[in-house]
């Protein structure tokens, strides 16, 4: 596959990032607001901790761990449905800007000649698409690398009541732990990390004393709550008005615009099957910077705990009631409001100073070291606890278990295993989870492979597959030369037929080959990818081909043909996904391999392609020479292969299609007529009549001398030009040697050095042959024989009738 | 059902030109496979890589299986663009790969559907004597003029 930006061990720790919740209310909410960005977004750039940290395993020894990312998300983000997430992939794809393509020499191997090809050194798209997707994920039962371990509760200190607003978020927020139908939200476990954060707005709270001293009173209330190390006070706008100095730097941006698609996607999503939600025209009319206090703004987005709504079940997207809760309306929770959109003139962090964002990166570390990493590790030392007793009664608990869920034919058991949430194989499972995400791969393994033999062991397929794949991963991050590669295989085979859960397959390829590709298997990695090509989706399967052909072109033996074909492949799955310039470029890319080798069908095939792809995309250009190259049969006369005259036709037809829109367009006029490839002229049988030929008097006593005319058995030139020769000395005593014959008829036979002088007003009568090679016939008409004058050296032409004429040919 | 025995046979010269090439279809077949002409050229080239790499492993002239080519898919012609030339009504594009590579490295490729390793070998050796007999012609010719 292409280079990527990150390596296999980078990738795969950062598609397992450890999620933590963020509930924040609506005052802190419009604080940030004053930034054009939410309290989820301001804190986006700084989630991945440049130092290392320390975590202790369950024996006690601390493991380094380098480049920590935590994974913040509102805690009432929902993934979008099926159908707008594949809207937002193809989006994605589109709209990644590319690298210039490199040159790179494949040296001669075998049979086959060095080539010098141009190709894409990395693919972006690919690897935006590849986050995208694991983003819009859904979490799913069998696995809690996708479940929250943490909640963040936010409140701002400039708001009204900030300690009975942090009541009722820490009371929203226990019941959301503790629904008996557990939902969305998906958390790790019933008692997570519950951390306070009170945000303090420097320009508004330092007008007073008064409310500096609330706020400190508010923290102090918050730490006697939650516990000294689980509170944080955080100061930002210090900033005095949002003033749009470009010189900020702006690291908020890119990630906005993949979180604005997101979740915006999850409010249309939720809009459209419920009635809730916000429309999406409310993101214009929300004001650029909220005015704090204005809670009862009409843009407002209904949230879920208005008391006048109607209970909804929750489905994909939807959001829960709480009919039991009563809380009053002017406390709104901020409930999955749009973040508003990426414009062009939007700045993001205008009242920030520097010293906000290192005190924003300050909250960021003291929340993972202080606070994130030793309730993970009394987490891991508490859920080895329960492991370790647990295992010892387990015979007994899984007997009873499997007697609960009756019989199991083999293979059909993928969903009928369903585990309680306490059950020891999925506390195990949990446990390998949170090694694996905090960088404890070694007893990661362990307790991913006891979990896997109690999944096998109960026949829970799907369990068995995740556990399974997990722990290949954890030995390869562990070691990467030594780690059970059938593991993955397995993997993968279990979710692709056994369980059919055809989303799991896809991330298990994109992982394992990610595993091959360090280890320099492409072939393998370049089966794997085919493998999971389908007629169901033509991006993906686009996507994968690709990939597959980087694998074929990077890998130690490079096999060239491979890698075109499967870049043809690919560009055809790419112009059925409706990507059309990456269609465009994986075809020329692939035709660079196919050119002037003869194998004609091929070669038409993906410049027609070609041809359609320009054209769409309104290179007239470049579509024009595709077309050019099918219908030129200069080069294709003598391959041993032809198109059938049903496929002629289609593509004399959209060549003159394209040459008129061509010619209209984009030719210029200056230049001249443009030039056909169709039909071939013969030029070396082009014949000129100087004179047009006379009918002759029809007398019968007569003879008439006869003019040259075309029609007529060529001349003998050698008897006629002897005679003038000798005329001509005679006369005029001229040398021999420097005899050129008067000349009325020009063919390939004559000396055509100088140009002939033919007297004004004179019909000069040219004839072509034309060729036409293709089986099909053409009609020609409206012929014109076009000329330019180029007068002699020191003369103007004085006469205005010498210019363009015509002349109609017929034949 | 049993597949019916299509083949496509090329002569492929040393700059990867295709010399000869040659189609047999069953003629109970309607003749509207017309779209699958180029995906033969695209699967005969493609395979030439991996011939280079088993030419290697054999002594032998006949090389066997080398490669194998699978898509399935379901769609139907675009009744609007009958010249598109994709995919068309077929269940299974299954085209095993066989090749038989010459002394003089000139390869001669078969693509078929059925698996047939000895008439396909012995196709194989009477193409490569009459590919024999026809270059020494010229010989002759030279020699005798």
């Amino acid at each position: 596959m292409a280079q990527c930006k990150f390596s296999p061990h980078e990738y795969i720790q950062n598609s397992f990032s450890p999620q933590v919740a963020i509930l924040c209310s609506e005052d802190a909410d419009n604080l940030c607001l004053k930034n054009n960005l939410r309290f989820v977004e301001l804190i986006q750039p700084f989630c991945r901790l440049n130092s290392e940290i320390r975590i202790a395993d369950p024996a006690g020894t601390t493991v380094p761990f380098r480049n920590l990312r935590v994974v913040f998300e509102d805690m009432n983000r929902r993934p979008p449905q099926p159908t707008l997430g594949k809207k937002l992939l193809s989006e994605v794809v589109s709209s990644t800007p590319w690298d210039r393509p490199v040159t790179r020499t494949i040296g001669a191997s075998g049979t086959r000649e060095a080539l010098e090809l141009e190709l894409q050194p990395s693919t972006p798209w690919f690897e935006t698409w590849r986050d995208t997707f694991l983003h819009v994920q859904y979490p799913s039962d069998h696995e809690f690398t996708k479940h929250y371990i943490a909640c963040i509760v936010v409140v701002a200190a400039t708001s009204e009541q900030p300690v009975e607003q942090l009541n009722r978020l820490s009371q929203y927020l226990h019941q959301q732990l503790h629904q008996t139908p557990a939902r969305f939200p998906k958390w790790f476990s019933p008692n997570i990390l519950k951390f306070c954060v009170l945000l303090h707005d420097v320009t508004a709270g330092d007008l007073t004393r008064q409310v500096k001293q609330q706020s400190e009173q508010i923290f102090e209330h918050m730490v006697t709550t939650f516990g000294s190390s689980n509170c944080h006070l955080l100061q930002i706008n210090s900033r005095e008005t949002d003033q749009t100095d470009i010189h900020l730097p702006d690291p908020w941006s890119q990630f906005l615009l993949q979180r604005a698609a997101c979740d915006l996607s999850g409010g249309n999503s939720s809009e459209t099957s419920s009635g809730t939600g916000t429309p999406r025209e409310d993101v214009s009319a929300l004001p650029s910077r909220v005015i704090e206090g204005d809670t009862m703004d009409t843009a407002e987005p209904i949230h879920p705990l208005s008391p006048t709504l109607p209970p909804t079940d929750e489905k994909n997207g939807t959001f829960d009631m709480m009919p039991g809760v009563e809380i009053s309306s002017d406390v709104p929770v901020m409930v999955n409001r749009p973040s508003l959109g990426v414009g062009a003139g939007q700045h993001h962090g205008g009242c920030l100073t520097s010293s906000d964002v290192d005190r924003i990166r300050i909250f960021i570390h003291e929340f993972c070291v202080r606070s994130l990493i030793p309730h993970v590790e009394k987490q891991i030392r508490y859920l080895n606890e329960v492991v370790t007793n647990r295992s010892r009664s387990k015979s007994l608990l899984s007997a009873t278990r499997r007697w609960l869920v009756g019989n199991k034919s083999p293979g059909s058991a993928t969903n009928s295993v369903i585990y309680s949430s306490e059950a020891t194989e999925l506390q195990t499972r949990r446990l390998g989870d949170l090694c694996f995400m905090f960088g404890l791969y070694e007893v990661a393994y362990s307790y991913y492979h006891t979990a896997k033999n109690d999944f096998k062991s109960d026949q829970a397929w799907l369990y068995f597959a995740g556990a399974q794949e997990m722990a290949a991963l954890a030995a390869f991050m562990q070691n990467s030369s030594d780690y059970p590669k059938r593991y993955l295989e397995n993997s993968l085979q279990t979710y692709l037929n056994v369980c059919k859960v055809y989303n799991f397959a896809i991330r298990s390829t994109l992982l394992s080959t990610e595993v091959l590709k360090h280890c320099g298997e492409f072939g393998e990695a370049a089966m794997m990818f085919i493998k999971l090509t389908s007629e169901e989706s033509d991006l993906l399967s686009a996507l994968m081909l690709e990939q597959a052909a980087h694998c074929f072109i990077n890998s130690q033996r490079p096999l060239p043909r491979k890698y075109a074909f499967h870049m043809t492949l690919a560009g055809h799955r790419f112009s059925k996904a409706g990507q059309r310039s990456h269609s465009l470029r994986a075809y020329k890319q692939a035709f660079q391999v196919y050119a002037t080798h003869g194998w004609v069908l091929a070669e038409d095939h993906i410049h027609f392609t070609l041809g359609k792809q320009a054209h769409h995309l309104k290179q007239l250009t470049e579509g024009l020479e595709a077309y050019s190259k099918l219908v030129d049969q200069k080069l294709k006369k003598n391959a041993s292969s032809q198109q059938s005259p049903s496929q002629q036709i289609t593509y004399v037809r959209e060549f003159i299609n394209i040459f008129h829109q061509y010619t209209e367009q984009e030719w210029n006029a200056s230049l001249g007529a443009p030039c056909l490839p169709l039909p071939l002229i013969e030029s070396q049988v082009t014949r000129v009549l100087l004179g047009a030929p006379q009918d002759s008097p029809t007398s019968s006593d007569w003879i008439a001398a006869s003019h040259l005319s075309l029609d007529a058995p060529p001349p003998d030139n050698a008897r006629w030009f002897a005679l003038e020769r000798e005329v001509t000395e005679k006369y005029s005593g001229l040398n021999a040697n420097t005899f050129k014959p008067n000349l009325q008829l020009l063919t390939s036979d004559t000396p055509n050095t100088e140009s002939p002088v033919v007297p004004v007003n004179e019909p000069v009568v040219v004839e072509i042959i034309m060729v036409n090679p293709l089986s099909l016939s053409l009609l020609i008409s409206d012929v014109r024989l076009v000329f330019t004058f180029e007068p002699a050296d020191d003369e103007e032409p004085n006469d205005v009738s010498v210019k363009h004429s015509t002349c109609l040919f017929l034949h | 059902m049993a597949v019916s025995g299509n083949y496509y046979f090329a002569i492929v010269g040393h700059q990867d030109n295709p010399m000869f090439e040659m189609e047999f279809v069953p003629t109970n077949k309607e003749p509207k496979k017309e779209d699958h002409r180029h995906l033969n050229q695209f699967i005969a080239h493609a395979a030439l890589d991996l011939v280079d790499e088993s030419m290697w492993t054999t002594t032998s002239m006949y090389l066997r299986l080398v490669d194998k080519f699978n898509e399935c898919s379901s769609k139907q012609v675009n009744k609007q663009h009958p010249s598109k030339t994709s995919a068309s009504l077929l269940l299974c594009f299954l085209r095993y790969v066989s090749a038989f590579v010459t002394a003089g490295r000139i390869r001669l490729i078969c693509l078929h559907d059925v698996k047939n390793d000895d008439g396909i070998k012995n196709f194989f050796m009477e193409m490569y004597e009459t590919y024999i007999k026809v270059g020494i012609v010229r010989f002759r010719h030279s020699i005798c003029t």
